[in-house]
């Protein structure tokens, strides 16, 4: 069964532990620009965490000329070749969400790969705005928390 | 290498501009643990118990410990310590939120100031470029203001640390507030800001802290019990 990250803003802390998470599995340090993962925030503190959404039609993969990036359609995952990667950028430049960098230093693109299926991200997320849930479920939490606000509402409002 | 700690320090004389690059003491970095401890190490080394806790020879030091910037519960403080001007002893204040780690990640374990700045200035750092900037169109503004005309002028992503009128007018009380909402509240640290004419710390850092066993840290931060 394909798993999908799940990304909840309306959760999010601004804590920024899955930053710290991505960087520490993939590098070995702690950094928020070697980071796969990022939190912005608005200037009225509202944060929200993004990330590589793995898209049935990536447009970083359509603009590779190497085919360093290609879909899995077995697992679902955008996967990145190194060895094929000439570091031309077009790729930062084609996600419309900005979920591609570049390391200058390492001259490597920094892409969620989903930790190979166990993303560092989701299990340090304190607060569960991200999680890795399957892909069938990922409305799921939604649903939960609209069916439990009418609940709230018809039980308060003595409609039964 | 040094693990945890960036094991540079920041050395800023604001009397005459001058500022020093140095390296961590690593001696004091492992038997005085943590930010406060190391902090008032460094502290009662170089200023004397007699000094006046506003007049211009006691310091202010920003320090970092060595978990800060690393992941985990509590590890995102820094401290502040100084001569309190409220109390006139050691004071020690902290705070919370991405100004300690921020400063981490552009390189510094700490920042020590000394001496009284003619002018209202604030420090700069991005990574390797540091400088004291001119601050008195910011002198008089609310940290709020403070923090928002410094991030238009500067860079979106920076962190700001700065005094707002109470500290610059040297209350006993005023605090250092850093990413708006957080205060280092104890002791008045902001007073001796103030009487330095230092307004603010704006930091952007690109780098890294490096745990000596990256293994064992997840593995121990993943213990930690959470809110779910």
């Amino acid at each position: 069964m394909e798993k999908v990250l799940l990304l909840q803003p309306e959760s999010c802390i601004d804590c920024h532990s899955c930053e710290l998470a991505c960087s520490l599995k993939h590098a070995g340090v702690f950094s928020r620009t070697l980071s796969r993962i990022a939190v912005f925030e608005t200037p009225l503190r509202f944060s929200v965490p993004l990330t590589c959404l793995q898209c049935d039609e990536p447009a970083c993969a359509a603009v590779c000329v190497v085919k360093a990036l290609t879909k899995n359609e077995d697992t679902g995952l955008v996967e990145y070749d190194q060895n094929k990667c000439i570091g031309c950028r077009m790729c930062v430049s084609a996600c419309p969400f900005g979920n591609i960098t570049y390391d200058r230093s390492a001259k490597t693109v920094l892409k969620c790969d989903l930790c190979g299926g166990e993303p560092e991200c989701a299990l340090f997320c304190p607060t569960d705005a991200i999680q890795y849930v399957p892909a069938n479920q990922d409305t799921r939490v939604r649903k939960e928390m609209m069916t439990k606000r009418f609940e709230t509402v018809f039980s308060e409002g003595g409609v039964s | 290498m040094t693990y945890g700690w960036t094991g540079q320090i920041l050395r800023v004389n604001l009397a005459t501009g001058e500022i020093k690059k140095e390296a961590l003491n690593k001696e004091w970095a492992t038997e005085y643990l943590g930010a406060r401890g190391l902090g008032t190490r460094y502290f009662i080394e170089e200023v004397s118990p007699k000094v006046d806790a506003l007049g211009p020879d006691n310091h202010l030091i920003f320090a970092t410990g060595a978990t800060t910037g690393s992941l985990g519960t509590s590890t995102g403080r820094f401290e502040v310590v100084t001569k309190g001007p409220l109390t006139g002893t050691i004071a020690a204040s902290n705070a919370g939120g991405l100004f300690g780690p921020e400063l981490k990640f552009a390189g510094y374990d700490m920042v020590i100031f000394t001496g009284v700045s003619k002018k209202p200035v604030y420090l700069y750092i991005n990574d390797d470029q540091v400088e004291l900037r001119n601050a008195e169109h910011l002198w008089g503004k609310s940290t709020y203001e403070t923090t928002d005309t410094v991030i238009q002028e500067t860079n979106p992503d920076v962190k700001v640390s700065c005094i707002g009128p109470g500290g610059e007018n040297m209350a006993r009380i005023a605090c250092i507030m850093n990413d708006k909402d957080r205060a280092t509240g104890r002791s008045g640290v902001g007073a001796v800001m103030g009487s330095k004419k230092l307004k603010a710390l704006v930091v952007l850092g690109s780098g890294s802290v490096k745990p000596a066993d990256p293994a064992g840290i997840r593995e121990s931060e993943n213990s930690w019990p959470t809110t779910r």
